[in-house]
């Protein structure tokens, strides 16, 4: 039996320009099984990062929240007071961000932070040894080869793969329940980003917590996530099982996408392209957002288009969805 | 910043010398002297340099020396006091501001601007009328006319690393405001406001010096430079040791703190550190 950890209702988040109101993320719902890593795709400008601040509250002010709710542990998290939320953060959430190196303060060390984190959560009182024997503990497990040494370090003196493994390492030293990992891999060399994704997948294992983990690849949504989302100008347009999805894409955009990544796999002359582009973020009501794109566009895609569940796989947001053989993607 | 760079750099070098030996004369030469500060002896006022008094003596007869370094030293002290209050409030001031925006921010920096709006000179003579005479309210002055300085640099640093990844990281991670504004973002924007506060410091000087000796700061016979300049030019056809030595103390107290100031701006710009 799965518990639900995170359950997300509604979620749409707008930022309020000067010329206009812009939508960036619309109508999102979704849930997190505890010990579980939902991938969440999209490429840039699809709302997948502002969709996971929004369940941090890490969005600047300009922004505008609303949700149904956000049920974390059965509880609604979207109604807490500011100071009632920053208890949860760190200790239940926790995030990743893209830029390790830019993640720790220039000048402070390796050391200090841990220190900072462990007083923070264990309290001010916290033994100083205890708390730095706990963080050489938590490095090895990151594989971080000498601890001690690394401690000591600034953030300038490391490797941007070694750091954010120590980012990691750090998360992890507050054992939060729910860790957002936003492109953790993204500046980093191919090597080490394999390095990097295998830690994850130990940790994954060694740990009860859950992930979201976002990222615009999906080979690495497919290596790590037990479940996708993928959205596309704001809005859902698929999700459901990794497995499935990545086998019988149903929805046009998706099919692109696996479709890439297979031909990246493989070896091709030429890569198909899924052409144009995602838009400005302002929407006709009427229409299916990815309908400029779409290979199989018709007139019945000129309203809006509702996510709908298709046997045997999630949710699809595409009139198309579930007709047939003509949907499955052969390498 | 290392200790082996800052020695590399002439103009630090420089600067943290003559600082230095600013403050061992002023903190330990009036002990080295015979004399004391207020010690009259009217046989012997306005006398030239001698083995006995190397500067002089003023017209009451007080040993001129004695008299600077004492006096440089309550004008340094008044003036660090000033600076530093003016420290405190304007970093506080400019981080909260900085790390908030809205309306917060634009009263703080409209204030700002209002004390910006008045020469420093002006502005410190003002608050002394209003606030009458003595070393306290010289310091409050001083604290006022540097206060708006410090709170600009600090805001306008804070925006700038505002949105760093490990600012957002520790917010992530459960610090509250006050941790993240001075543990996670002072230290990263220590460098402009710690050059700052040497010349602030150094101008602090000039301006106590410039209250005493319109009559408006320190009163005598308590010595500050700025009144043993007053008592010197009085007689500075016939006796000009007396305004010229706590001329110049005021020279080379500007001088240290200055090129000290410059030297840390320079070591701490990263495009300058190439030269090793």
């Amino acid at each position: 039996m799965t518990e639900t950890l995170l359950e997300v209702n509604d979620l749409n988040v707008a930022f309020r320009l000067a010329s206009a109101n812009l939508t960036v993320s619309s109508d999102v719902s979704f849930s997190v099984d505890r010990g579980k890593v939902l991938g969440l795709i999209g490429e840039s400008g699809s709302g997948k990062t502002v969709t996971s601040k929004a369940i941090l509250r890490l969005l600047p002010k300009n922004a505008s929240l609303e949700a149904n709710a956000i049920r974390f542990k059965g509880r609604d998290i979207s109604t807490l007071t500011e100071a009632e939320f920053n208890r949860l953060r760190g200790t239940e959430l926790a995030m990743i961000f893209q830029d390790p190196v830019g993640s720790f303060n220039p000048v402070k060390t390796i050391g200090w932070h841990f220190r900072t984190v462990g007083k923070l959560h264990r309290g001010a009182g916290a033994p100083r040894g205890e708390i730095m024997k706990e963080a050489k503990e938590v490095l090895a497990k990151a594989d971080i080869a000498d601890p001690e040494n690394a401690l000591r370090k600034y953030p300038h003196q490391m490797s941007g793969g070694m750091l954010q493994r120590c980012l990691i390492a750090l998360v992890m030293f507050s054992k939060p329940s729910l860790i957002v990992a936003d492109e953790p891999t993204t500046n980093l060399d191919n090597l080490v980003e394999r390095q990097i994704l295998d830690l994850f997948d130990k940790l994954r294992r060694e740990t009860d917590a859950s992930f979201i983990f976002i990222t615009h690849d999906m080979t690495i949504a497919e290596m790590i996530s037990d479940s996708v989302i993928v959205m596309y100008a704001g809005q859902i347009v698929e999700q459901g099982p990794t497995e499935a999805l990545m086998r019988r894409p149903q929805h046009p955009y998706t099919q692109g996408l696996v479709r890439t990544a297979r031909e990246l796999e493989g070896e091709v002359e030429t890569l198909t392209e899924i052409s144009g582009e995602i838009g400005t973020g302002v929407h006709p009501e009427n229409r299916c957002r990815f309908a400029p794109r779409c290979p199989l566009y018709e007139t019945a895609c000129d309203h809006a288009i509702a996510l709908r569940p298709v046997e045997g796989h999630g949710l699809v947001r595409c009139i198309k969805a579930g007709q047939g053989a003509a949907n499955e993607v052969t390498p | 910043m290392k200790l082996k760079h800052f020695l590399h750099n002439r103009t630090a070098l420089a600067g943290l010398t003559i600082t230095t030996l600013f403050l061992l004369a002023v903190f330990f030469g009036p002990m080295l002297s015979k004399w004391s500060s207020n010690q009259h002896d009217f046989m012997n006022a306005l006398q030239p340099p001698s083995w006995a008094h190397p500067f002089g003596t003023d017209s009451l007869g007080r040993d001129v020396i004695t008299r600077v370094l004492e006096g440089a030293r309550i004008s340094l002290l008044i003036s660090v006091a000033g600076v530093f209050a003016a420290m405190v409030f304007g970093i506080t001031a400019g981080l909260y501001s900085g790390f908030h925006g809205g309306w917060m921010d634009v009263i703080v920096m409209r204030v700002v601007d209002l004390l910006f709006a008045f020469p420093a000179f002006v502005l410190a003579l003002f608050l002394m009328v209003a606030l009458g005479y003595g070393v306290t309210n010289v310091a409050l002055a001083i604290m006022l006319v540097y206060l708006p300085i410090f709170a600009r640099i600090t805001r306008n640093m804070t925006e700038t690393v505002r949105n760093d990844a490990y600012v957002q990281a520790a917010q992530v991670m459960g610090q509250g405001t006050p941790r993240i504004l001075f543990r996670e973002i002072l230290p990263n924007i220590s460098a402009p406001i710690l050059v700052q506060a040497t010349i602030a410091v150094a101008f602090g000087i000039v301006i106590e010096s410039g209250l005493s000796f319109i009559g408006l700061g320190v009163q005598p016979p308590t010595p500050s430079l700025g009144v043993i300049m007053a008592d010197g030019q009085e007689y500075f056809r016939r006796s000009p040791w007396v305004l010229t030595l706590s001329g110049l103390s005021v020279t080379v107290a500007l001088l240290g703190l200055n090129l000290l100031g410059d030297g840390i701006r320079d070591l701490s710009d990263p495009r300058l550190k190439v030269r090793e």
